[in-house]
């Protein structure tokens, strides 16, 4: 067998997270197909509730946008945060068996379950929009820089949030029980089935702490010609709340990594 | 040789705080095949785990420049809707040997004598398909020490032996720290013992002595 360097550190992690992601892969879509099926149905399936509902008003306020990729372009960022937060809480939990292999660190579960969320998301939204397009929607994407600069943002408010959640969630698991009853008010509050200049400017305000808000709109603004983007948007703002939470969460992995395996 | 210095580990009950090791230091010396002794509940388990890193003492450390394995009747980390070549390419390349891939499968498959149960899930694998399979994956590691957990319970007599074997040969390039309650299985591989008791441990330099103390003991 070959000879034995000592691996440094990030090469170890790079191992594992990529060991982790190959199993967790498997474990979910290996073994029946409809698991890649309901990665698009999930999405799809609020798209149509929404257009059943609101579906002939929006479509008459919103002149030159199509309400379901208004939809989708609210839904798809909404389903990414939603979910590194529900699989990235659960993360050190579900994979505690593996901790028994020295080399796999709590923290790899976590990146491993972000990484592998943003792949998934991403296809789906892409198969989304080629989908839309092939049925005759007219998407033509303005500034695709400025989509993917949000989406990045979303991603690390996502990752360091649930890196939060989980050690929370890990040491003191009733905590677990209380993200989705906070989902659920931030879900009619983002965004995702309205826009942010629909509002009257008065309740602004009370919708703008929300960093989901900002990105959301924001990725409409990369997305359709002449979206009259609010002037309360700021990715500035989503930007500093991310690094705030990862730092707090590296902080407190940092104190806490010991006891999240330890028995 | 490995060092353990300082140890502390309780656990919180119900009836409060109760201590497994209370400032414990004992060493391994280099080479010796060492059997870690002591009624149920005397700490061997924990202190295995803590060796092989996957667990945390209160405080106190391991101090060792060898390359330890992972507790060697592990089977936990097993997923069962995985087959069993997914489940053990798993730990490959989370110890860095993608390069070694094919061989290590190659390896495993051939000495758990799975045959094509081993790309059947895990599920559907008995207890002693399971621990044959954690058992080969273990052997296709260079580890300077073994941890070795009750293993040898595992399959059936032709796989014991063959079990046995494969420990015989690995003495000279590994030594290996083993818990059992069958003396018989301790006397096969072990020369020596560290018996836990109260919280304490004592080093024994020939098996039979601590396995004398151990017959007193549980008698």
């Amino acid at each position: 067998m070959a000879g034995r360097r000592k691996r440094t550190s990030w090469e170890i992690q790079q191992a594992v997270v990529f060991a982790l992601m190959m199993r967790e892969l498997k474990t979910r879509f290996g073994s029946y197909r409809l698991g890649y099926l309901w990665a698009l149905l999930e999405p799809l399936s609020h798209v149509a509730v929404f257009v059943i509902i609101f579906g002939v008003i929006m479509e008459r306020t919103m002149a030159g946008i199509s309400y379901p990729v208004f939809l989708i372009t609210g839904i798809m960022p909404w389903l990414l945060f939603s979910n590194i937060l529900n699989r990235g809480m659960v993360a050190v939990k579900s994979n505690a068996a593996l901790f028994g292999y020295r080399q796999v660190k709590p923290m790899d579960t976590i990146v491993t379950r972000t990484i592998l969320e943003v792949l998934i998301q991403l296809l789906v939204f892409a198969v989304i929009l080629v989908g839309a397009v092939w049925i005759g929607h007219e998407i033509a994407i303005v500034d695709p820089f400025r989509v993917l600069a949000a989406l990045g943002a979303l991603v690390a408010f996502s990752f360091g949030t649930a890196i939060c959640l989980c050690i929370a969630a890990t040491l003191h698991p009733e905590l677990s029980k209380l993200l989705p009853m906070l989902l659920r008010p931030l879900y009619f509050m983002s965004g995702i089935f309205w826009s942010l200049g629909s509002i009257p400017q008065e309740y602004h305000p009370y919708l703008t702490w929300n960093p989901l808000l900002h990105v959301i709109e924001e990725i409409r603004a990369g997305f359709f010609a002449g979206y009259s983007l609010s002037s309360d948007v700021s990715m500035g703002y989503v930007a500093i709340l991310a690094v705030t939470v990862i730092a707090l969460g590296m902080a407190l992995y940092r104190q806490e990594k010991e006891r999240l395996v330890a028995t | 040789m490995i060092e353990v210095v300082g140890l502390t580990k309780s656990y919180l009950t119900r009836q409060g705080r109760r201590y497994v090791f209370r400032d414990l230091s004992l060493a391994f010396p280099e080479g010796r095949n060492v059997a870690l002794m002591g009624r149920n509940g005397a700490g061997k388990s924990t202190l295995m785990r803590i060796l092989g890193g996957t667990d945390y003492p209160d405080s106190g450390e391991v101090r060792t420049e060898k390359l330890l394995s992972w507790p060697l009747a592990l089977s936990g980390g097993f997923q069962g809707s995985l087959s069993g070549k997914d489940n053990v390419k798993f730990v490959c390349r989370a110890y860095g040997s993608e390069d070694e891939l094919p061989d290590k499968l190659a390896f495993i498959h051939a000495f758990s004598e799975l045959g094509d149960y081993f790309y059947e899930p895990l599920k559907s694998y008995s207890s002693g398909m399971r621990s044959r399979l954690a058992f080969a994956l273990s052997l296709a590691f260079d580890f300077d020490v073994y941890l070795v957990d009750e293993v040898t319970a595992v399959g059936d007599e032709q796989f014991k032996r063959k079990a046995r074997k494969a420990f015989e040969d690995l003495k000279g390039r590994a030594s290996m720290i083993m818990v059992s309650h069958d003396m018989q299985t301790l006397r096969a591989h072990c020369d020596a013992a560290i018996f836990l008791e109260e919280g304490g441990a004592t080093f024994y330099d020939e098996l039979e002595p601590a396995i004398e103390r151990y017959r007193g003991v549980a008698a």
